[in-house]
């Protein structure tokens, strides 16, 4: 369809005009040759936009008779633009260069890189395949301007990614949407093998054709299409090895059991302080110096034991297998791209199959994919398409719990110590860790992880296109109208097959003379049971169809497109209602010589989450460029070879409503069978708008410098409040909770993104590639019907005034030392309790002698990134090429969790050792953790905790070499390549700790990020 | 271009256009899985529940109106063993406000049913046979009765407020718009929404039905706006003591007790104490409206007497509010006269008696009382009825208070919070209003306790002080007696010491009013209005007694004490109560009352 399309667009807009100097009646002879010297057959050569006069022959040669000399002649080649050779000397052998269109995707069509007026940022596919990453989103991290991609879960499978254009437009949710092959999907179908390209839109020209969807930027991504020749047959095998980049360093069981009997002294204490109950005290309450040395010495591992928890249940690396295959070719009746491919991806999670009950519960994915991308002439107006793709996916794994997942069992798996008991009696019981530990007493990794059944999830997703493009030249030249049919339908089968098992437990047994000994015995109430039978299941499906009509011509030099679509967009998942979209949308572009552009779209969008009356809306945008580099005061300049300036402004939305139960029809109120308002609707919701401008410039500097920069400015308006604060319950008559959202709140969004490049070929071995990116974004929020706190507040807004997401806490002034700073100290037992020596001191901010939720301020600055970049270096010598990629962000926070904050997990680190206690005070010792304990208020979120989370991280490191032409001809291949790459390789930080990764969302009990090593080779035929 | 092509082009942006339109339909669907209010016209369940949802906020309960507390906790007339409240600490703020919720909350979320139902029920269209034009109108009214009441539980607790007559629309911005009209304004506003229901008369003087009993009649309007315009009146919302006010909650009590004369009378004292114990379905004469809610769990479980000792299966977690001496001061001797003549000390545990009572020892300083006495406080022996299952024939339980008595005996120690020192009085009297001996435990009852919001004794109360006021003093007088009367006391001319002046009739029409309407929630009000705050919410005392041989046989001897507790609520701030703090930020225009900033 592209291709198509590419075509009629191109043999209206790209003309050459060549003036060539010439006798009347002379006859000018010449070749033409695109830029790498290859001769073009076909190229249309008038005379004054007459009629055609001449063509090139297979040779590339032409001959055409003109009326006088000087002569004005145009080149006209599809998918090629004017060349800047235009003082051609010669009558005779004249050689014409013309410079192949770079064409960019836009919305609902693609533009030559000329024409186009939006931000927008396209990337190669080939870009993408060399991270090897298991997901497009992964591989995406850091390379688009203006994009950020935080992967909310990495469990293989089942990723999960939070994506953002520009940072935030609102506070409620806007995700980016996705648009594969020109239809809103879900991406996570699609192979990276498969792309060809993938365009970031960020402002309102980009945008605004997309209409109350727009707002969250768009991210394009485009397959691979057949071609007319040859059949290309690419084949990648690659074997990963991935393992977490960062695991908590917890202590061995000596050291937890010694930091046990710390944290229980101090719990006692602090119990004492609030006259409170007391924690377990006693014998039984810590370990004996006995019990300590049994641990130290290791004499008695049977019920001493020392273990590593986190290497014994995590494997040391998870493996990857992928082989993959495209075929891509055809001719000018039929052209095809079909990709295979095939994922095994293993787990980091080391557990067994459990031949007693005949079950596997081995940690696995298995992922069948592929695509087929068909396109067809019917006859040489006629074009159809037929896109069909899709994948089976195998996910299976223990049955951890009913709702559970490997991040709960992370989170248990960390928490349990190293001096738990082994997994199994000697008889092959599974033993429980029965400690004097407090919070989850009762628990065996082993048994979690090998002895609870298994839990087989099978995916199945299918995309699938249909459409046609009709020529319609006959009855208005250069007018086509299109159809097309997409329908995708996702659904998922959870087969559940669990057990329990009985557990055992260490115990005394009571000698009858001599002393006691340790012994097992089962515990009362837990049996083993056979496997019994669940299933989980979920459906989506979506159908978007669209009839669209394009206008392209030029006129002399003035260039002519339009573009009107209907479209109706409709999906539904499980049990909700469908919702659907209609958008009646249009684009208009005008240019003069190809250097002056104005384009005009706008969507007239509607949607039935909102009230009659309320449901459609306009959003228009305009935007100018000027290609300054085809003036004639640059046209020849040696410096600069494209220049383009270009401006826009213009509107989208963001419908907020997120396709949820909770969410769906917000205007209406609802009530009860005896006439009671259930939930009160506001007639008057509506979307949210964010008006966008933009200036940005393009310029290509020396041949071998680009430079790509935008500022934009986002005003968003009409950002939809829940629980207004600001309406009395009074005379409403409706608590907070009870009100329905309303369109009150705006906020502003402001940044840049600036993309350099430099390529250079330095001789016929070496060549340099140099790429860099990096994006700011600051969002503030302005009226949020926020009700402000009393004047007693050290600040009374909470939103208003601050960017989305910013941190709410203390203010820390490092720990109490002794009981007399304590007593010294403004009163803060109203965060939960009396402070003890060794616990944070916070600030009292409002000075009313009192630290309570008054005394909370903002910290940091908030959890995404206001700087994100990337910075890329690629380096060809004659058969290797090297490669590496830095990303990272800055003005960021982390607001440290798990580990990294506090210990009420029943387990330690070793930055934990470096924890307050009262010896180390005065003596120099670093002091980073405040006193250990279960029971204080430490933990609350505050400055204490909330770090800089600024970090850079090698992301992609690669080494390839491709095998000599002539050896790979030998082999009957077109070309061999053998890589090795590294992903996530090394990350600098400024955390505390390298317990977790910076990435790490949540703290660090989550499936963790990981590193990956790859091994490949491609061959292409 | 071709005038065929130019067809061709224009039929297919025609038909594109066609699919579009079509499409537009597609938008049009209503979901499934929500009931909007257009489908519940045509049905008679949500048209009745319209009206009915409107008495949801009303506190039909005795814990609901301020953290669990009876309202006459609040008040000289009670108190409650165990933590100080925020109240009684002065520690009473806008921010830290334990009526928010209760009142303020309650009636605007009150207010709104009512608003909708009033838009809702005009419009309905079920079958005239289920709901016909008379019931609708009926619905009607009540409702708007029922929003008269909400605005006038608002206004006698936290001052003027605009009267508010539809919903809100969720995105109405002028909250600063609304401003604090006069009491007198919003007062008569009450009572013209009384009169229109009372003009129409759709609604019955007494509903027919038990089932209906619980809702509002035609009494209730008569009696809501005698209420509303005596507030108005009083001293509180009258500085200038503007006789014409007087006059027209003179005008209106009587206008109430002509109108209920002939469906309502004055219960004989013999069965005055089945008034507190009847539920809802059980026709009295005397009563106009009662609560729907049986509350006697809480009343005998959390606010009762414990009769675990004495056999029953009724152990009270905690006596609750329990009457003062003071209150039980106010019951006059059989011969009218007030048994004490005045407090001699600052903390009332001395006081100068009248020459016919006496505290002695061995002396029963209950003897010889106001029959209401009996009705209302249960003091040291004093019969307290039968316990469910006990013999018919046996003797009534009876109730002894001295110290050392167990279960039922005198808490020394007012502040402990031990569940065996709260379950006993610290004054010596637990209430008996709405509480009874037959109340069995807490899974099977015996006894209801269902509140009461209007009874026909009140208005010659409100009569009697309007003319007093009026300076119609034989007329108050005449209005007073019908009360004194029905309770066996002499008319106010034959007590001993009357003197015909202004100041000796209201102090006995408001010694009445306190005695008659003990623990039904006026007392907290009529502190207030009548803005003796600061003059009676002082100093509390109980009577500590001690038996001679320790049992019930022995001679006892009585002790006025005080009760040491914090009393800080009696300054003139506390007359009216402080808006939510947020609220009166959110309403610039309302705002708060000076008092509380």
């Amino acid at each position: 369809m592209k291709k198509l399309l590419k075509r009629y667009i191109l043999l209206l807009c790209c003309i050459f005009l060549g003036t060539l100097y010439a006798q009347a009646q002379q006859r000018i002879s010449g070749k033409v040759t695109d830029n790498n010297g290859a001769i073009l057959s076909g190229v249309v050569i008038t005379q004054n936009g007459n009629p055609i006069s001449a063509e090139t022959d297979q040779k590339g040669n032409f001959t055409i008779s003109v009326n006088k000399l000087p002569a004005s002649l145009s080149f006209v080649f599809p998918g090629y633009n004017k060349s800047h050779s235009n003082h051609v000397k010669a009558q005779n052998n004249a050689v014409i260069v013309m410079e192949k269109t770079v064409y960019l995707p836009v919305a609902y069509g693609e533009q030559s890189k000329h024409s186009v007026t939006a931000s927008t940022y396209t990337i190669s596919g080939e870009e993408l395949v060399a991270t090897r990453a298991t997901s497009l989103l992964i591989a995406l991290q850091g390379k688009l301007p203006g994009l950020r991609v935080i992967e909310t879960d990495g469990e293989p499978g089942r990723e999960s990614f939070d994506s953002h254009v520009r940072g935030y437009n609102s506070p409620n949710s806007n995700g980016t949407i996705f648009y594969v092959d020109g239809v809103e999907r879900y991406i996570t179908g699609v192979d990276l093998n498969e792309v060809e390209s993938v365009t970031i839109l960020k402002d309102a020209a980009a945008t605004s054709i997309y209409g109350m969807r727009g707002s969250a930027g768009v991210i394009i991504i485009t397959t691979k299409k057949g071609l007319v020749g040859k059949t290309k047959i690419n084949v990648t095998i690659d074997h990963t090895l991935a393992s977490p980049t960062r695991l908590p360093h917890t202590v061995s069981a000596y050291d937890y059991a010694r930091m046990f009997n710390q944290r229980r002294a101090n719990d006692t204490l602090y119990a004492d302080v609030q006259g409170s109950a007391p924690v377990i005290s006693g014998p039984t309450g810590f370990y004996s110096d006995a019990e300590l040395q049994h641990y130290q010495i290791g004499d008695s591992t049977q019920f001493y034991p020392n273990r590593n928890m986190i290497s014994e249940f995590l494997n040391d690396y998870m493996k990857v297998d992928r082989v993959n295959v495209t075929l891509q070719g055809g001719n000018k009746l039929m052209r095809y791209f079909t990709s295979l491919g095939f994922t095994s991806q293993g787990s980091i999670f080391a557990n067994e199959d459990f031949p007693k009950y005949s079950y596997d519960a081995a940690s696995f994915t298995k992922r069948f994919n592929f695509r087929t991308n068909l396109e067809v002439s019917l006859n040489p107006n006629l074009e159809a398409w037929l896109n069909v793709g899709g994948y089976i996916q195998n996910i299976n794994a223990p049955f951890i719990g009913a709702g559970l997942g490997w991040n709960d069992m992370i989170n248990k798996l960390y928490q349990t110590p190293n001096n738990a008991f082994n997994n199994l009696t000697p008889t092959g019981e599974v033993l429980i860790n029965r400690s004097k530990m407090t919070n989850s007493p009762l628990q065996s990794i082993y048994g979690m992880m090998n002895r609870t059944g298994y839990q087989l999830e099978t995916i199945t997703r299918l995309s699938n296109t249909f459409g046609f493009r009709q020529k319609l030249d006959k009855l208005i030249p250069g007018l086509s109208a299109t159809g097309q049919f997409a329908f995708d339908i996702n659904s998922s089968n959870m087969q559940l097959r669990s057990r329990t098992y009985q557990t055992w437990e260490v115990v005394t047994l009571k000698a009858r003379s001599g002393a006691d000994s340790l012994g097992y015995a089962a515990v009362p109430g837990s049996t083993n049971s056979s496997l019994r039978d669940a299933q989980n299941t979920s459906f989506y499906y979506m159908y978007d169809m669209r009839a669209m009509l394009n206008y392209n011509r030029d006129f002399g030099k003035h260039s002519v497109t339009g573009l009107l679509l209907a479209e109706k967009y409709m999906q539904q998942s499980q049990s909700l209602l469908p919702s659907n979209y209609l958008n009646l949308a249009s684009r208009f572009t005008y240019a003069y010589d190809n250097r002056y552009f104005v384009e005009a779209n706008a969507s007239y969008q509607g949607n039935e989450q909102f009230a009659k009356g309320k449901r459609f809306g306009l959003f228009p945008s305009l935007s100018l460029g000027w290609v300054l580099s085809e003036e004639k005061f640059l046209h020849n300049s040696k410096n600069i070879s494209f220049l383009k300036l270009r401006a826009s402004a213009g509107q989208s939305g963001n419908t907020v409503y997120d396709y949820s139960t909770a969410n769906q029809y917000l205007f209406l109120s609802s009530w009860n069978a005896s006439g009671n308002e259930v939930k009160v609707g506001n007639p008057n919701i509506s979307w949210e708008t964010s008006t966008k401008y933009n200036v940005g410039i393009e310029a290509a500097f020396f041949k071998s410098l680009t430079f790509q920069a935008d500022i934009f400015y986002n005003k968003n308006t009409d950002i939809v409040v829940n629980g207004i604060a600001i309406i009395p319950t009074g005379f409403m008559g409706l608590t907070t909770g009870q009100l329905p959202p309303a369109n009150l709140g705006d906020n502003t969004n402001k940044g840049f993104e600036v993309a350099v490049g430099y390529n250079k070929k330095i001789n016929n071995d070496l060549t340099v590639n140099v790429s860099g990116n990096m994006s700011y974004s600051h969002n503030k929020r302005g009226f949020m019907a926020e009700f402000a706190n009393d004047s007693t507040f050290a600040y009374r807004y909470r939103q208003q005034g601050y960017a989305i997401n910013q941190f709410w806490g203390y203010k820390t002034a490092g720990l109490f030392n002794t009981q007399e700073e304590i007593n010294a100290w403004p009163n803060q037992s109203a965060l939960g309790g009396k402070p003890i020596p060794g616990d944070i001191k916070y600030v009292d901010l409002n000075r009313d002698g009192i630290i309570d939720q008054k005394d909370q301020a903002p910290l940091g600055d908030g959890s995404a990134p206001d700087i994100s970049f990337g910075f890329n270096t690629q380096v060809n010598y004659k058969g290797f090429d090297l490669n590496l990629f830095f990303n990272g962000s800055a003005l960021r926070t982390v607001n440290l969790n798990g580990f990294g904050r506090w210990s009420n997990q029943d387990n330690f680190t070793e930055h934990m050792k470096n924890a307050w206690t009262p010896d180390k005070v005065g003596t120099g010792v670093p002091i980073v953790y405040p006193r250990l304990g279960v029971n204080s208020t430490n933990n609350i979120t505050s400055d204490y905790w909330i770090k800089d989370g600024s970090y850079l991280r090698l992301r992609i490191t690669l080494i390839g070499y491709n095998l000599p032409q002539k050896l790979s001809k030998f082999l009957n291949a077109s070309s061999i390549r053998f890589y090795a790459n590294g992903l996530n390789l090394f990350v600098w930080d400024k955390l505390p700790t390298d317990d977790f990764d910076p990435e790490a969302h949540a703290g660090n009990t989550v499936y963790p990020v990981l590193k990956a090593y790859n091994f490949g080779v491609s061959v292409k035929f | 271009m071709k005038r065929k092509n130019i067809f061709h082009f224009k039929s297919g942006l025609f038909l594109l256009l066609l699919i579009l339109v079509g499409c537009v339909k597609d938008l049009d669907p209503l979901p499934t899985d929500k009931v909007l209010v257009d489908q519940l016209l045509n049905k008679q369940p949500a048209i009745a529940g319209f009206a009915s949802n409107c008495y949801q906020q009303l506190n039909n309960s005795f814990s609901g109106q301020s953290s669990g507390l009876l309202l006459d906790a609040y008040t000289d007339d009670g108190f409650r063993a165990g933590t100080v409240s925020d109240w009684q600490n002065g520690m009473l703020t806008p921010v830290n406000n334990l009526f928010a919720n209760s009142i303020w909350t309650a009636c605007w979320t009150g207010i709104r049913k009512c608003n909708i139902a009033l838009i809702y029920l005009p419009q309905s269209k079920v079958d005239t046979i289920l709901i016909g034009p008379t019931d609708l109108k009926r619905y009607v009214d009540e409702v708007k009765l029922i929003r008269a009441w909400y605005h006038f539980t608002l206004i006698k607790n936290f001052g003027p407020l605009p009267f508010i007559d539809q919903p809100f629309e969720t995105d109405y911005t002028g909250w600063a718009t609304l401003t604090r009209p006069t009491y007198d304004g919003i007062s008569n506003r009450i009572a013209k929404e009384c009169d229109e229901v009372i003009a129409s008369g759709v609604l019955p003087m007494k509903w027919a039905n038990a089932t209906d009993f619980y809702r509002v009649n035609l009494g209730v309007a008569y009696a809501l706006k005698s209420e509303v315009l005596l507030y108005n009146a009083s001293l509180l919302n009258n500085p200038a003591a503007d006789q014409a006010k007087w006059q027209k909650a003179a005008d209106a009590a009587q206008a109430c007790i002509t109108a209920l004369g002939a469906t309502y009378s004055l219960t004989p004292m013999a069965s005055y104490g089945n008034l507190f114990t009847q539920d809802v379905t059980v026709a009295n004469s005397e009563v106009i409206l009662r609560s729907n809610f049986n509350d006697a769990a809480v009343m005998n479980n959390n606010n009762g007497v414990d009769l675990k000792a004495l056999g029953s299966a009724t152990q009270s977690a905690n006596c609750g509010t329990v009457p003062t001496q003071e209150l039980v001061d106010c019951f006059e001797m059989t011969n009218g006269a007030l048994p004490v003549s005045s407090y001699t000390s600052n903390d009332h545990s001395t006081v100068s008696f009248n020459s016919t009572y006496n505290e002695n020892a061995g002396s029963d300083p209950y003897a010889g009382r106001d029959l209401r006495l009996q009705s209302s406080v249960v003091f040291n022996k004093s019969t307290y009825g039968k316990y469910k299952g006990q013999l018919a024939t046996g003797p009534d339980l009876l109730i002894y208070t001295y110290l050392g008595k167990t279960g039922t005996g005198f808490n020394i120690n007012p502040s402990s919070q031990l569940i065996n020192d709260v379950r006993q009085s610290s004054t010596g009297y637990y209430s008996k209003k709405y509480r009874s001996a037959s109340y069995w435990g807490s899974t099977t009852g015996g006894t209801n306790s269902n509140k009461i919001y209007f009874r026909l004794a009140e208005f010659y109360l409100n009569q009697a002080e309007a003319l007093c006021e009026l300076n119609n003093l034989d007329g108050a007088i005449a209005a007073l007696n019908v009360i004194r009367v029905r309770a066996g006391q002499p008319g106010l001319a034959n007590v001993p010491g009357f003197v015909k002046t202004q100041d000796f009739v209201r102090q006995r029409i408001r010694n009445e009013r306190r005695v008659e309407l003990c623990f039904e929630d006026h007392r907290f009000y009529d502190q207030r209005r009548w803005k003796i705050l600061s003059s009676t919410n002082g100093p509390i005392s109980g009577m500590k007694i001690t038996s001679s041989n320790g049992t019930d046989m022995g001679i006892f001897s009585y002790q006025r004490i005080a009760i040491s507790t914090t009393r800080n609520a009696s300054d003139d701030k506390y007359l009216v109560l402080p808006i939510p703090d947020a609220e009166a930020r959110r309403l610039p225009g309302i705002g708060q009352l000076p008092a509380w900033k």
